[in-house]
């Protein structure tokens, strides 16, 4: 049994009340207390049924274990003692308010920083940005002194890292607040890609490093992403291959997106390797802490917060991912992410290009060899012309041939032409309808102006994927420029199921309208005054028409007595069927004689295709429900 | 232009010049009545002619408008170009309306140039349009404006195959106002694309080489001016690099340019020029906001108080609501700058007061409504309430006559509640029950008038439409009319002495069984004060049915004839219960839009001229 003596000495002359409970077969029993207040009030004072959770809990790695019990907090200390298994308990409430009191202040000092950093670094990025901005309208002035010019381009350097320390400054501050919050959205895998290529490829040329891209299995294309926040953590990654890689090296950047065994979602893996110096097993510990950065004398001169991987770690939880390091001193380093996402599904464009037949320009470098096994994918065919002299040939062919191409599929790097003049002398060539598509690297919005100038259509992302070439050239189908025409808010409507009675006495007028109510599929009969309307509508079946299109001014009989006639007719549709007047007559008094008439909407001539479609659906499709 | 056409604009131009209100200089109140009696009656039959006179031939035409002959044709365009006369335009959806129909005219017998041409001026007649609804804060233009300036401007693709050079002008006029048809905030990505673009093809010495006739530097000074209006975006925080260059890039444009201008002519750049570019310095992050309100105080300082002339103006009322539109969007100055703010809205207030009848003009009234959507308001100092009274009063007597009859009968009426049901006010105000209501009375009576006095308070946004129309409304416009309730809920919203009326703004138009008006989505349960809007919807009503308002071409009823249609609307259309007090107080309220309307025309005279009030009836000039 514990000694009390032993005990009386080690605890006697404690002031802070202590308490000691051992636990032996099962039973746990209080063996010591200096607390004199437990004699008196043994309220708020630990029972020993209460520490018996605690004896037989596996002991803690890391102390203290804090016991709340009414207002009284006891630190806990468990160890073996003989057979026994001792608790001790110490009451600390005073220290511990005490102490409590600290870490709340230092909470919301790390709150005040945290604001403060997000405040300040938003404030200093405006005037920041005047300053790059100014610096750029500066360098675009002719005949600058050759030492301006120096001096500028080191102030646009130097102002450029310093809006990234701030915006890197910034983004930690919003993580920490909580402030980031992911917002995924349909996304092409394939202009992620781009985008980030669009970075980082310059960085590791102008780094003399060599960069290449290697795609995986890619089994879905498009996925469920916050692509702004995907495209962060994969340049952060790549810019610290890229930066902390001496020239000659190489950066890979690997891509795989496979489905998993949960139907809907894909499992993406990305990969950043690089040949550079790598990091010390010390390092690798606190990589991903905040404001850490290898002490090197090669690192000192690379510039940075320290707050990339932290960021990118960050993000890369908000996704729900995971990231692993390896690396050694001297040996390079790879960054393994693995990250759940949605797939969504891609439009399936393939039937409306089956057998189209497209001209391709590429250079010999497997690039032209691939569309052509992506065209042949899609059930088309393709001519590979490796230069300029090339596409003559086959222009001309096609002509003597009585070949049709659809498309002219061309890279922006071509040997042996300029790409600008070639581009031109195509579209003259082949009419302003045939589509020219350009494929490149490149950020289109830096490019666009003067490739659409030049006669270019469509852009296309590299590297290339199957389902963006597919949507590029469906655009230009038929059925892709509808389906265009719907998505800018034309044409979206189909009445292929419905019978209409259009009334219509001017011959060239039906003739407009037909052209315009065909697009939208409807069947229509025709009637060419109010007295044919009346005549048509009364010997038909009931619930034959859909509905009746109405012009008002018409000989023999017009729109309003011609709409009262069919609304006295004593059939079961006669009041029910939707009239719609057609007239030019658009003052209120008009449509409210049209309404009284019996009428139930009024579109104002010249027609409006829109107008008229989402006036026939608002009453078809309420038909319909 | 045919002779009809010829007549309506004459008309139009009638109905502009009697609808205003400048060089007016009356004697009484009675010799006002008179004077606005006859123009009433004069403006109802021109508006009547003209009516006739569209239906009779125009729309004849435009109901065939292929078969239109050459002629024909010519004849419409320049009606076209007569209707959009001077800025103000005599006839905005009419001249919307041909350009409409010849767009449809050469789209058909497929004339390009002519479609180039009309695809821009109807996407420009529907950019004015939108115009005018912005300040009801509904977008219902833009989206067409686009597509026909997009349409226009897609035949840049086949630019050497248009010889005439007028065309290709309009091909570049549509590409630069391709930017008007995005908003800013809400589409500042897309509207600084097409900008660019549009400065691409601007600066492209190839384009310059082909068509070496057109005012290039004009266009590609639009279109830095229209680059410009992004410096809002800068402050956003989501700003790149190259948005920033490209908006100060253009600030510094125009400012050159008119630095230029100002050189040549031997002068200093306006005021506004000025405030511009002292705003871009802010925006681009170049000065603080400190500065800037510093620079805007010290411009207002050096505005002369008795300077009328548009400059003037501009200083006097303008200023002042930038300087709150600032304050409003950082609050740390809000109340830092209160003494300035409030001098400065108690200076507009003189300041109205004192404009000559001859500057009582649109100008003006663009103004005064800049000035209320920038109102800041401190408790103790001048209210917003205040100042819609006022707009009201200035924007047409008609106009306040209505809501000032509007809210004494709301009074009468709640002053009868009280008195018989003051049940049905509990919850009203957070009335606790029929004692509270009693307690309350005053309370009670002085809202039920606020209510009457603001409910059409969104009807300012669209007072030029009201005002300036001479010919009965179309359709489309009495949709457009529609959006005022909108816009009065967003006006009264803004402030807290006009937050509580604005549920009533909201609910003023829809019936009491929910069975008809407009907007279809309010929704009476979660109206704080519905009662109180109900009581509103009845007097203004009435007011409106029953007063010879200038360009309501509506039927006038006698008092017993819209007692009868209250009657009648009991239970749909009103409250059942209100309508039933209501008609019990017929033969007061009679009295009432018997002799009222004099009263409220000569409170009117005094809000607008400064006039005071002698021995209750006279009134003389101050």
């Amino acid at each position: 049994m514990i000694e009390q003596e032993r005990l009386q000495d080690i605890w006697g002359n404690c002031e802070n009340p202590v308490m000691i409970y051992a636990r032996k077969d099962q039973v746990c029993h209080l063996v010591y207390s200096n607390d004199r207040a437990l004699e008196i009030c043994p309220e708020g004072t630990p029972q020993p049924e209460m520490i018996q959770e605690a004896l037989c809990a596996p002991l803690p790695e890391s102390a203290p274990l804090f016991c709340h019990i009414g207002k009284k907090v006891y630190s806990l200390v468990i160890f073996f003692w003989d057979t026994y298994r001792v608790c001790m308990l110490h009451d600390v409430t005073v220290h511990y308010q005490d102490n409590r009191r600290a870490v709340d202040e230092a909470v919301m000092a790390s709150q005040a920083k945290t604001s403060f950093l997000s405040e300040m670094s938003h404030d200093i990025r405006t005037p920041m940005g005047a300053i790059i901005g100014m610096t750029d309208i500066a360098l675009m002035q002719k005949d600058l002194p050759g030492k301006v010019q120096e001096c500028l381009t080191k102030i646009k350097v130097a102002s450029g890292h310093m809006m990234s320390l701030l915006n890197e400054v910034l983004d930690m501050s919003r993580i920490e607040s909580g402030k980031i919050l992911l917002q995924p959205k349909p996304t092409d895998l394939a202009d992620l890609l781009h985008e980030v290529m669009v970075v980082a490829r310059p960085q590791a040329d102008a780094g003399k490093l060599r960069f290449c891209l290697e795609l995986g299995p890619v089994d879905r294309e498009r996925i469920l992403v916050d692509g702004l926040r995907w495209k962060q953590v994969c340049i952060n990654l790549l810019s610290n291959a890229i930066k902390f890689t001496p020239a000659q090296g190489q950066v890979d950047l690997y891509l795989a997106v496979e489905d998993t065994d949960r139907p809907g979602q894909v499992l993406m893996t990305l990969r950043v390797r690089d040949t550079g110096m790598g990091m010390s097993p010390e390092f690798m510990k606190k990589l991903f802490t905040p404001f850490e950065r290898e002490e090197k004398s090669t690192t000192n001169k690379i510039q940075g917060t320290g707050l990339g991987m932290a960021i990118t770690k960050n993000l890369v939880e908000l996704m729900s991912g995971t990231i692993q390091v390896e690396s050694a001193p001297g040996k390079g380093t790879c960054f393994t992410l693995k990250i759940p996402f949605d797939a969504v599904d891609s439009p399936q464009d393939g039937a409306a290009l089956e057998g189209r037949r497209v001209l391709v320009l590429a250079p010999d470098d497997g690039l032209g060899e691939q569309i052509l096994e992506m065209l042949a994918k899609l059930g088309m065919e393709g001519d590979l012309a490796l230069d300029a002299m090339d596409v003559v040939t086959f222009l001309n062919e096609a002509m003597l041939e009585d070949v049709e191409y659809y498309a002219f599929l061309t890279t922006d790097r071509v040997p042996g032409a300029d790409i600008m003049q070639l581009l031109p002398d195509v579209r003259r060539r082949m009419g302003v309808n045939f589509p020219i598509l350009l494929l490149s690297e490149c950020d289109w919005s830096q490019i666009e102006y003067l490739y659409t100038r030049s006669g270019v259509d469509d852009f296309i992302p590299l590297p290339l994927f199957l389902s963006r070439l597919s949507a590029a050239l469906y655009a230009f189908t038929e059925e892709g420029r509808r389906e265009k025409d719907r998505e800018d808010g034309g044409m979206r409507w189909d009445f292929s199921e419905k019978r209409l009675l259009l009334v219509e006495d001017n011959e060239i007028n039906r003739e407009i309208e037909q052209e315009i109510l065909h697009m939208s599929g409807v069947r229509i009969d025709m009637a060419e005054d109010g007295q044919q309307a009346v005549d048509r509508f009364r010997e038909s079946e009931p619930f034959y028409y859909d509905m009746v299109l109405m012009d008002i001014q018409m000989p023999v009989m017009n729109g309003l007595d011609a709409t009262r006639a069919i609304r006295a007719m004593d059939r079961e549709d006669s009041q029910v069927v939707p009239i719609i007047a057609m007239t030019a007559n658009a003052f209120v008094e008009d449509v409210k004689n049209s309404m009284d008439a019996g009428m139930n909407a009024h579109l104002p001539k010249p027609l409006d295709i829109e107008q008229v479609f989402s006036t026939m659906g608002m009453f078809l499709e309420r038909g319909q429900a | 232009m045919r002779p009809y056409q010829e007549q309506y604009i004459e008309n139009a131009r009638k109905v502009m010049a009697l609808s205003d209100l400048s060089g007016e200089r009356w004697e009484d109140v009675d010799a006002f009545m008179e004077d606005h009696r006859e123009k009433t009656a004069c403006i109802r039959g021109i508006i009547r002619e003209n009516t006739e006179l569209l239906r009779a031939n125009l729309f004849v035409v435009l109901d065939d408008i292929v078969s239109a002959s050459e002629e024909e044709i010519g004849h419409l365009k320049d009606f076209a170009a007569h209707l959009a006369e001077g800025v103000r335009h005599l006839d905005l959806y009419l001249h919307y309306m041909i350009h409409y129909a010849l767009t449809a005219y050469a789209r058909h017998w497929e004339k390009r140039d002519m479609l180039i041409q009309e695809l821009y001026h109807t996407a420009l007649a529907l950019f004015y349009l939108q115009d005018n609804m912005d300040s009801t804060g509904e977008r219902l233009y833009s989206w067409k404006m686009g597509m026909l300036f997009g349409e226009a401007a897609s035949f840049i693709r086949i630019y050497d195959e248009i010889e005439d050079p007028e065309t290709r002008g309009y091909i570049h006029r549509s590409m630069g106002n391709l930017a008007l048809s995005y908003n800013i905030f809400t589409e500042g990505e897309k509207k600084l694309k097409a900008v660019r673009r549009s400065i691409q093809i601007l600066q492209d010495p190839v384009y310059r080489a082909k068509t070496p006739s057109l005012p290039w530097d004009t266009y590609l000074y639009k279109s830095h001016q229209e680059r410009s209006v992004a410096m809002g975006l800068l402050r956003r925080g989501d700003s790149d690099g190259q948005l920033i260059r490209e908006v100060m890039e253009s600030a510094e444009y125009v400012w050159e340019r008119q630095m230029e201008i100002c050189r040549k002519k031997g002068t200093s750049p306006g005021l506004r020029w000025q405030v511009i570019y002292q705003e871009s310095q802010y925006y681009c992050g170049l000065q603080p906001l400190s500065y800037l309100l510093t620079q805007l105080e010290k411009y207002y300082l050096d505005c002369g108080r008795d300077d009328f002339s548009s400059e003037g103006m501009y200083g006097n009322i303008f200023l002042p609501a930038l300087y709150g539109h600032y304050l409003e969007r950082c609050p740390e100055y809000r109340d830092g700058k209160k003494d300035i703010m409030c001098h400065m809205n108690r200076n507009v207030a003189d300041y109205v007061h004192r404009v000559p009848n001859n500057q009582l003009n649109d100008q003006l009234m663009r103004y005064l409504l800049n000035f209320l959507q920038g109102f800041v308001e401190y408790p103790g100092e001048m209210q917003q309430k205040d100042i819609i009274t006022r707009l009201i009063a200035c924007r047409n007597p008609d106009a306040y006559v209505f809501s000032r009859m509007t809210a004494h009968m709301t009074r009468m009426l709640m002053e009868k509640v009280i008195e018989l049901v003051p049940g049905l006010l509990v919850g009203t105000l957070c009335c606790a029950d029929a004692g509270d209501v009693r307690e309350r009375r005053e309370e009670l009576l002085q809202f039920a008038w606020d209510g009457g006095m603001l409910h059409d308070a969104g009807a300012l946004c669209l007072y030029r439409m009201l005002l300036m129309s001479a010919r009965n409304w179309m359709d489309e416009e009495s949709a457009m009319y529609k959006h005022h309730v909108a816009a009065g809920v967003r006006i009264l919203e803004r402030c807290d002495s006009t937050r509580p009326f604005a549920p009533i703004a909201g609910g003023h138009h829809v019936y009491y069984d929910c069975g008809g008006g407009y907007p279809a989505d309010y929704d009476r349960s979660e109206n704080p004060v519905q009662i109180v809007t109900d009581m509103v919807s009845i007097a203004a009503y009435v007011s409106r049915v029953t007063e010879q308002a200038t360009h309501d071409t509506m039927p006038i009823y006698t008092p017993g004839e819209a007692m009868e249609h209250v009657r009648a609307g009991a239970g749909s259309l009103f409250h059942p219960q209100l309508s039933q007090i209501w008609l019990s107080m017929e033969e007061e309220l009679s009295e009432y839009l018997q002799n009222g309307r004099r009263e409220a025309y000569l409170e009117a005279a005094c809000l607008i001229r400064g006039w005071e009030t002698e021995g209750g009836s006279r009134i003389r000039m101050p």
